[in-house]
């Protein structure tokens, strides 16, 4: 039953995939700049011919429609085309960037959830103590704060100042890592090479503390609401009747069913943090999809473009389907 | 992340464009200074100099893509742009941006003889005549004003202290092969980019991924710190007819994979580039800069020759940004592994490394020397070298200041300070090739009329305008040639602040004024 809705949700991404490469495609094509001009960069005595010829080599002498079909065309064999600018399968270099923006992302919400469920609970638990306040002021201040500056000052303070980890970079040119899926820390594990890891590790940290600071607020704030409502159902009461102990009941009974708006929140925000972050990227030197799309958008860079839009698109689908699939383990009624 | 923001303030600057009254009162001066967000300050501060006169100007910011479109279409009106000059020749900055339907004309200026005169320096054969064009062609300019003539300003660097023998060079290359280390033998550079493009020298437009390739890879010949150029894989120069130069390569030199560098090598190198499709079934970006090489030819093992269709007198200069790749490497393992894994015959030898985050290289122990004219001669001091992509500047002063890195590109003016003040951090700077100016429509009211465009050029206070904003790193121009190019008059002087002056001329023109 459940893999046929899993099933279902996958044949369901086809229409939505295809609507989106269409939309990308005509949208960058609106966009005013011509890729040609841009590569050749700022010199004298370009000829037409020069020009000619690497529109040529981009297809973009040929009809609109017959790039669009070329396009289509590739991305259903799994070819997105090759950069303008780098000349590389545009593939390759999603493949390549793609690891580090999902270990960011996948760090900064495990650092959002760890602080942020407990702060939420505790918030709900003792709603309106100084516990309370504490932490809703903090989490304010997490949404307040533009994560550029949190950046350079975490860089300035744990960096510089304390030397407790790296300015930026993902991983230090002296540590050698065999690489086997482009992960880091996973290849570090797989190649049980600990210096490796902890190295990853130390350069993980900062930028997925300042990511996860955003994220950590809205969590906090979500978590302590749907709590608080939920610590007002009759189960609740009924479950405090039965003489259970106040520990039992929060974290037994009441959590998982105040968990669900969670879940939402996060599983959206993670298809956002999956997008990469231009400025966490810029900030920490983080080689991820945020610069390499924004580089692209800015320089034209037309079959980059489309294909991490493409992926992005993919990404959401399938951070939806995640979220589907934990509201059926949390609520096993939603499966019907 | 600026530019982030960059595309919403254009898109609302549209917005305000269409809301925007046309025209507004006769006779008021009146139009649009369109920007970079980066120039901001200084249109904001040239526009409130304005106002004082009575001249209506409002700031427009601008992404850099879509206001050039919108340039080059000719709807557009005043604008701050820049262009870059690597020639250290009007070649390729008053030829493209003021021949008549020139590349990088966006002023629209049209002059028949200017027209010729640049012709004549371009592809003049007599450098004394080639001088005299270019200061007539400053002159004219100058008289009609087509731009409001603008500044260039100083490169700024950093590097700690335990570099030594690092200067930078006026082309944007870091040339690490002269460097000593007090300490550690390693020298980690932050560049200023998110991502190099390629390893592939044939491959590349831009400026930063030559700064990485000159390291791996070595020229026929190359540059000193400023303009003179050297011969560096070539033992001798000939010319014997104003078309056709000949090489001697040097000997003994080989590869990372330790090929001998011959005659051939030299030849594939341009033939890739030269011929459509030539790199892997890709054409290169860069047959351009060759300008009107025809053909380069092997005479023997030793000797190459190149052809030219016409003269050229910057071709040694154009050939300082090209580098000889390994012909049996390439045709071996293919264009596209070659620019995953490069071979060069530079000082450094690629080791690991990703264009988006950190290239490693180290020492080339078998290096033939380099430049016999830019001691040291033999392979680099230095161990290995770490390129790393940092772009944002706040983010490599402090790896500066924590000891990760040892020399950063690119230090914006609110940062010197900062460098200034740490006792282990010093500035590099020199000068750059870039002329920034305003450009003014030449084919659109107001700006069809010299008078406007000469009254703009004595309204703007530019002496206050470039030391409040770039802190004395900027130098005045008189027009837009540079003083580090071929052909620039050091007598000509730029146009004095003179809002009296002014005045005068844009009541000539017919405009009121304050």
């Amino acid at each position: 039953m459940r893999a046929l809705v899993v099933l279902r949700r996958v044949l369901n991404t086809i229409p939505i995939m295809v609507g989106v490469a269409v939309v990308v495609f005509v949208v960058m094509r609106m966009l005013p700049g011509d890729p040609v001009d841009i590569v050749l960069g700022q010199t004298g005595a370009i000829s037409q011919q020069d020009l000619d010829r690497l529109r040529r080599d981009f297809h973009l002498d040929r009809p609109v429609t017959e790039q669009l079909y070329r396009f289509l065309a590739g991305a259903a064999r799994g070819d997105l085309g090759t950069s303008f600018a780098r000349r590389r399968p545009v593939f390759a270099m999603l493949v390549e960037a793609l690891p580090a923006t999902v270990e960011l992302a996948v760090a900064a919400t495990a650092v959002a959830l760890v602080v942020a469920v407990p702060v939420g609970v505790l918030s709900a638990v003792y709603q309106r103590s100084w516990l309370d306040r504490l932490a809703m002021g903090g989490a304010f201040l997490g949404i307040s704060m533009p994560a550029f500056w949190l950046g350079i000052v975490a860089i300035i303070v744990f960096a510089v100042r304390l030397g407790w980890f790296p300015t930026s970079g993902r991983i230090g040119f002296e540590v050698f890592l065999q690489p086997v899926t482009g992960f880091v820390l996973l290849d570090s594990v797989l190649t049980r090479n600990w210096a490796a890891l902890w190295d990853g590790l130390r350069h993980l940290a900062l930028p997925a503390a300042v990511l996860g600071a955003g994220l950590m607020a809205v969590v906090a704030r979500v978590m302590r609401s749907s709590m608080i409502e939920v610590l007002r159902e009759q189960f609740v009461t009924t479950a405090r009747s039965k003489g259970l102990a106040g520990r039992v009941v929060v974290l037994r009974h009441a959590l998982r069913n105040a968990l669900i708006p969670t879940v939402t929140v996060v599983g959206l925000q993670l298809g956002v943090l999956l997008g990469g972050n231009m400025i966490v990227e810029t900030v920490f030197g983080w080689p991820g999809m945020g610069r390499l799309v924004v580089d692209a958008i800015f320089s034209r860079d037309y079959p980059v473009v489309q294909g991490a839009v493409m992926l992005y698109a993919a990404t959401f689908v399938l951070a939806n389907l995640l979220v589907d699939l934990c509201y059926i383990y949390l609520d096993p009624r939603m499966a019907l | 992340m600026r530019r982030h923001l960059l595309a919403g303030v254009a898109l609302l600057s549209v917005a305000l464009a269409v809301l925007a009254p046309a025209g507004a009162q006769e006779r008021t001066l009146s139009f649009a200074l369109d920007t970079e967000a980066f120039r901001r300050p200084e249109a904001e501060a040239i526009a409130e100099g304005l106002r004082g006169l009575g001249v209506q100007t409002e700031v427009r910011v601008w992404e850099r893509t879509s206001l050039i479109a919108r340039i080059q279409a000719g709807e557009r009106q005043a604008y701050l742009t820049d262009w870059g000059s690597a020639f250290f020749d009007p070649f390729d900055l008053a030829e493209p941006k003021f021949t008549t339907g020139g590349r990088g004309n966006y002023s629209f200026y049209s002059n028949r003889e200017v027209d010729a005169l640049l012709v004549e320096g371009v592809t003049g054969t007599d450098p004394a005549r080639r001088r005299e064009a270019y200061f007539k062609v400053q002159e004219i300019l100058f008289r009609e004003a087509p731009w409001i003539f603008g500044y260039f300003r100083q490169d700024v660097h950093g590097a700690s202290t335990l570099v030594e023998n690092w200067e930078p060079s006026m082309d944007s290359r870091i040339n690490l092969h002269d460097v000593r280390m007090a300490r550690g033998g390693l020298v980690v550079v932050g560049m200023n980019t998110n991502a190099i493009v390629t390893f592939d020298p044939a491959m590349f437009r831009d400026r930063k991924t030559e700064t990485v390739l000159r390291n791996i890879f070595d020229g026929l010949v190359t540059r000193t710190t400023r303009d003179r150029v050297v011969l560096e894989l070539a033992s001798a120069m000939r010319q014997p007819s104003p078309t056709v130069y000949e090489f001697t390569v040097r000997e003994g030199v080989t590869f990372h994979n330790g090929d001998s560098l011959t005659a051939d090598d030299v030849v594939f190198t341009f033939d890739r580039i030269l011929r459509e499709r030539g790199v892997g079934g890709e054409s290169s970006p860069r047959r351009a800069l060759l300008g009107p090489l025809q053909r380069v030819e092997r005479v023997d093992d030793r000797t190459v020759r190149f052809v030219l269709e016409r003269p050229f007198p910057v071709f040694l200069q154009a050939l300082v940004h090209f580098q000889i790749v390994p012909r049996r490497y390439i045709q071996t393992v293919g264009d596209r592994a070659f620019a995953e894994r490069p071979v060069g015959a530079g000082p450094f030898r690629y080791v690991t490394g990703r264009v988006d985050s950190q290239i490693v290289l180290e020492r080339y122990d078998q290096y033939y020397g380099g430049a016999p004219d830019l001691p040291p001669v033999g392979p680099a001091p230095l161990r290995g070298v770490v390129f790393r992509m940092m772009p944002e500047p706040a983010t490599r002063v402090a790896a500066l200041k924590a000891g990760e890195v040892h020399i950063i590109e690119d230090l914006p003016v609110d940062l010197i300070p900062e460098i200034e003040r740490d006792p282990r951090t010093t500035l590099k700077t020199t000068q750059g090739t870039r002329v920034y100016g305003v450009e003014l429509n030449n084919r659109r009211p107001p700006f069809t009329d010299g008078k406007v465009r000469q009254a703009l050029n004595y309204a703007v206070n530019w002496e206050t305008i470039l030391r409040s904003v770039y802190r004395g790193t900027a130098t005045r121009l008189s027009t837009a040639f540079l003083p580090s190019g071929f052909g620039y008059n050091p007598r000509q002087q730029a146009y004095p602040y003179d809002p009296g002056r002014a005045r005068t001329l844009l009541r000539e023109a017919g405009y009121a004024v304050r």
